[in-house]
């Protein structure tokens, strides 16, 4: 019986991970920043904890078209996969703004896969290494690949996971010389790592805030 | 990695075609492999134990670093790829060109990690060969696309513009960079035919027939295209590449041809209107003719008529014919001669076949002699003002008839401005073109205006015909302007008469400018004279009654008269008896008086010899005989006679 994903993790639980996530996401905008030479913005406005059908539905509910995504392994105390998706049809957008936007079309086109694997490189390392750190704990990130499909194919990769899994579902905002990308970042573990998640989680609420809490009372 | 040989571990680190350097916790290097020394001439034991930053100072490497520190700190693994980090390390192949290189940073051991490493791959060869691959490509594709004249715009599968061509920047006068992810929508005034066209595209992917779009250029303007839009992919990604035809040239054409269609029937209504008053013109001066022919005729016929009448009255009159009583009647009789010997004339001038004496006349003294002479005719309340141009060369025509025209133009222009007015007399000389109802050449146009009280149309379009007249009963005769009109015409000149209900009338006379030099016209006013004469006449007329009353006159002078009634006849006079003068009548069955003046002279050249006539014919009347016109008294008869000694 695996208990329902929303109830694994608590309200402050998900409020002190959207915390850690934006300041992730945050250093990696300043990275992309000196890289581009231009302003960069992430953000991560929510933060949900799904299951994998429901990320399935989830996605295909606001996207219809094909996706892409960078994706990376991490392994260490928790263990599991993170992507950065979005749609197919702004990635170009996405290469030409940490080109530059001179490069002709034919180019942009030939040096997307290896221009989206780098950024999204950034982006998720960004998060993941910020967690770890924050959590005071070590991961083993893989290098980043490239995913083109649509929605459910992202989750459903090889080899599925022992344990039944959740998908942690982040919605992230991507901003470039005026044009705006909206994406997601999803990542994908299983029971045993949420838990461990979880109890990371609250010694890190309890280092931050110096006592323990529940989510009955939390500080308001 | 499992090895018995410590040293064998070392040995494959510099045996590898890949860079390897691994750095400690501090960042400090603590493996530099051999294919590194190779690449960047750093050796080994230079690099060893410092930091990437003090071996290549003006590399930019904070990413790199960021990289290795996340490593060792977190576990992250990361990618620098040459796109995004070209030269990021002074790197060089082993043929000493510029290394292009991709790097990638990992944790080394178990955590918590230690060290991080650095690989660095070669792929200059790929890269060199995707950049020539590239390059042939995009010479083939500027060669169609950069170099076509209209713009090319490609599109992605969301509308966003992906690339323009230079024709698409310089037709729309956007840089590539205001284009480029922007939707062709923001442009146009009205986007539904290109979202219909886009959907088919999409839909279809076929190449889709041309909708017109009008997109509003950078400087507000509009330009009108053709689009047409195909779909192509690229693996899985769809892109529209649109063309747009720059059809502002050809839409101005039909702007034209449309406006040319609308004014079409204006144009028509112009041209029809234009050829009415043509026809009316001629129409009018065909009446014209045809009034001046039926009055030319009967003037003449009347003129015969008039010449034993008048004859006879005279005669009567000097005898003293009858009482006293009888005399009077003779007298009233021989008036009304006069008036209709007067009238008689002015018909003529009007049917163009009044002798005219022309010759090269200078305008400017006749009239500045016949304005004198207005003063008193016109009365104070009319202020007279005459503007004669400096030099003008004379003009071809009759002294005296030219006079009375001008006074006859004064005393209409004095009876049109009953409460007083500017009468102008004003002479120009006016060059005409080929396509005026004038022929080609130089004119002397005298103009005569007044400020008074004008014609309307209708009037005006009647004004020169015959007895039209709008002064009252008893005050004209209607034939002014007729006389004028002969007169101008016969001369080979014109009349133009304009006029403004209320505002006045212009009356100008043109007058073909003559060649020689004006004549002092030596007033060669006749004495008339009750000239007894002497000697033996030759008179020539077929009409019995002409001839009877005027050989009446000739005898009453104290000539023998012998009497011919054709030229035949005259001719054998001429050859049997002594004759010491010949008077003719000009216009006889058989041969004319001229004729037979040219036969007289050739037989005796000194034989004096006057023509008489009542239908005078310019070209036919030889200028150089002298010549009497029909009706005349028995005083004039003499005059006559008395020129030719």
């Amino acid at each position: 019986m695996i208990s329902l994903p929303a109830t694994v993790l608590d309200e402050l639980e998900l409020d002190a991970l959207t915390e850690l996530v934006n300041i992730g996401v945050s250093r990696a905008a300043a990275s992309l920043r000196e890289m581009v030479g231009r302003q960069v913005l992430l953000s991560v406005p929510t933060v949900k904890l799904v299951s994998r059908s429901q990320a399935v539905e989830l996605l295909g509910q606001s996207e219809t078209n094909r996706l892409v995504a960078v994706h990376q392994v991490f392994e260490g105390d928790i263990t599991g996969r993170a992507m950065l998706i979005f749609p197919e049809v702004n990635s170009l957008e996405l290469v030409r703004a940490v080109t530059g936007g001179e490069l002709p079309l034919e180019d942009i086109i030939e040096l997307e896969q290896e221009a989206l694997a780098e950024t999204g490189n950034i982006i998720l390392n960004g998060c993941l290494a910020t967690i770890a750190n924050m959590l005071k704990r070590s991961l083993k990130i893989s290098l980043p690949e490239i995913l083109r499909g649509e929605g459910p194919e992202f989750f459903e990769l090889a080899p599925p996971p022992e344990a039944g899994d959740v998908v942690l579902f982040l919605y992230i905002n991507f901003s470039v010389s005026e044009r705006d990308i909206r994406g997601y970042i999803a990542m994908l573990m299983d029971m045993p790592s949420l838990e461990a998640l979880k109890v990371l989680l609250r010694e890190f609420i309890e280092r931050t805030t110096g006592h323990s809490t529940t989510a009955t009372d939390a500080p308001l | 990695m499992r090895h018995s040989n410590p040293a064998l571990a070392t040995f494959v680190l510099d045996a590898l075609d890949t860079g390897l350097i691994v750095f400690d916790g501090d960042g400090k290097v603590a493996i530099w492999n051999d294919w590194m020394t190779r690449a960047s001439g750093v050796a080994a034991d230079a690099a060893l134990g410092r930091p990437l930053t003090e071996l290549f100072p003006d590399a930019r490497l904070s990413r790199l670093t960021a990289a290795v520190r996340e490593a060792v700190e977190s576990g992250a693994s990361s990618l620098l790829t040459h796109t995004l980090h070209p030269m990021l390390l002074p790197l060089r192949t082993r043929t000493g060109r510029v290394m292009i290189a991709d790097v990638f940073v990992r944790p080394v051991g178990e955590k918590p990690y230690s060290h991080g490493a650095v690989q660095i791959a070669d792929v200059s060869a790929a890269a060199e060969r995707e950049r020539v691959l590239r390059e042939r490509q995009n010479a083939r594709y500027d060669a169609v696309v950069g170099s076509a004249a209209d713009p090319i715009l490609t599109f992605d599968a969301t509308g966003a513009i992906q690339s323009a061509n230079p024709s698409a920047q310089r037709e729309f006068g956007f840089a590539a960079a205001e284009l480029l992810g922007h939707r062709i929508e923001e442009f146009l005034d009205d986007a539904a035919p290109w979202a219909e066209a886009w959907k088919r595209v999409i839909a279809n992917g076929a190449p889709h027939w041309p909708v017109e779009l009008a997109v509003r250029r950078k400087d507000g303007s509009l330009s009108y295209v053709d689009a047409t839009a195909s779909l192509w992919m690229s693996e899985s990604r769809a892109f529209v590449t649109g063309i747009f035809r720059d059809v502002n040239e050809r839409r101005a054409a039909e702007a034209d041809l449309r406006h040319l269609n609308e004014t079409l029937e204006e144009r028509v209504r112009e041209r029809t209107a234009d050829l009415e008053r043509v026809h009316e013109q001629l129409r009018q001066s065909q009446k014209m003719e045809a009034v001046g022919q039926l009055t030319g005729g009967i003037a003449h016929d009347f003129n015969n008529l008039l010449t034993p009448i008048v004859g006879g009255l005279d005669i009567l009159q000097r005898r003293g014919v009858g009482d006293e009583r009888g005399q009077r009647l003779v007298d009233g009789a021989l008036q009304s001669a006069e008036r209709a010997r007067v009238l008689v004339q002015r018909l003529l001038a009007f049917a163009r076949r009044q002798p005219l004496q022309a010759c090269a006349v200078d305008v400017e003294k006749i009239v500045v002699d016949m304005t004198e002479l207005f003063g008193g005719t016109l009365g104070p309340a009319v202020r007279v003002v005459v503007d004669v141009a400096s030099e003008l060369p004379p003009a071809m025509a009759d002294p005296n008839q030219l006079e009375m025209a001008l006074l006859n133009l004064a005393v209409n222009a004095r009876d049109a401005m009953p409460d007083g007015g500017t009468l102008t007399v004003s002479v120009r000389c006016a060059d005409v073109g080929p396509g005026r109802k004038l022929a080609p050449g130089r004119y002397i146009r005298l103009a005569v205006s007044d400020t008074g009280t004008g014609m309307d149309a209708a009037t005006l379009a009647q004004a020169v015909e015959p007895f039209f007249s709008t002064k009252g009963v008893g005050k004209g005769t209607g034939l002014g302007l007729s006389m004028i009109h002969g007169l101008t015409a016969q001369l080979g000149g014109t009349l133009e008469i304009a006029s403004t209900l209320g505002l006045g009338t212009t009356v100008e006379m043109w007058l073909p400018v003559a060649s020689g030099r004006a004549v002092q016209s030596a007033d060669e006013e006749v004495v008339g004279g009750e000239g007894r004469g002497a000697g033996v006449v030759l008179l020539v007329d077929d009409e019995d009654l002409i001839r009877t009353s005027t050989a009446q006159m000739l005898s009453d002078m104290g000539y023998t008269v012998i009497e011919a009634s054709s030229a035949k006849e005259a001719m054998s006079h001429i050859h049997s008896s002594v004759v010491d003068l010949v008077i003719t009548d000009h216009l006889m069955a058989g041969m004319s008086g001229t004729a037979l003046a040219r036969e007289v002279k050739a037989k005796r050249p000194n034989m004096p010899i006057l023509i008489i006539s009542g239908f005078a014919e310019v070209e036919d009347l030889a200028p150089d005989l002298p010549r009497l016109m029909k009706p005349f008294r028995a005083s004039e008869l003499a005059a006559g006679i008395a020129q030719l000694r």
